[in-house]
């Protein structure tokens, strides 16, 4: 009993040893206050592309995220 | 929103990001968005995601820029933005302001000391501090 319990035990720290690093690498919580964004470029609602690090330089950028649900 | 933008447009470039559906009929319904009226399925091409877009815009009389997330919802994932977030890039390109985590943490009306630091969120008022309101 004791042994499955500690195999059970090492099985689960090996798969969140695993998953750790992944999960709270760069970018998994998005970017933080004094870090350069990841560039994007996305259509408008006419189709016209829109690239983020087109403004550097030349405007802040506000960004409201969402969905209408 | 909607106030902020016609605020602050001369200060900086607005755009609405619209990525996945929050609670899609066929995902995580809730009973408010029944309630009022939001119900549709998850759009499955970009084309879809448009067009529920356009009509988001024309029921909230919105008229800040909106962009559309691709349908591998990469922008999303980047900003960790779904359901909701709000970021601010500073001109030099850097993060200046990164909202919490919506629908608790999404709260618009926190990026107007980053334009007066005469005004304070405080005694601004609500405008509309939730997507949920902001359909109301």
């Amino acid at each position: 009993m004791i042994k499955t319990n500690t195999i059970i035990f090492a099985s689960l720290l090996f798969i969140f040893a695993i998953i750790y690093p992944f999960n709270s690498a760069i970018g998994a919580d998005g970017p933080n206050v004094g870090e350069v964004p990841p560039d994007f470029a996305l259509k408008d609602i006419n189709g016209n592309e829109v690239t983020l690090s087109s403004f550097k330089n030349i405007s802040r950028v506000v960004l409201f995220f969402g969905s209408c649900t | 929103m909607q106030s902020l933008y016609q605020e602050y447009k001369n200060k900086a470039q607005f755009f609405i990001i619209y990525i996945r559906e929050a609670h899609p009929a066929d995902g995580w319904q809730v009973p408010q968005n029944i309630q009022d009226g939001w119900v549709l399925l998850e759009p499955v091409t970009f084309e879809e995601r448009t067009k529920v877009a356009k009509e988001f815009l024309e029921k909230t009389k919105l008229t800040i820029p909106t962009l559309i997330d691709n349908m591998d919802n990469k922008v999303d994932e980047n900003y960790k933005a779904w359901p909701e977030r709000v970021y601010i890039i500073e001109i030099d390109g850097k993060v200046l302001y990164k909202g919490a985590e919506g629908p608790w943490g999404f709260e618009p009306l926190e990026i107007k000391p980053y334009f007066d630091i005469m005004s304070s969120v405080k005694n601004s008022g609500k405008i509309a501090t939730t997507w949920g309101a902001l359909k109301q």
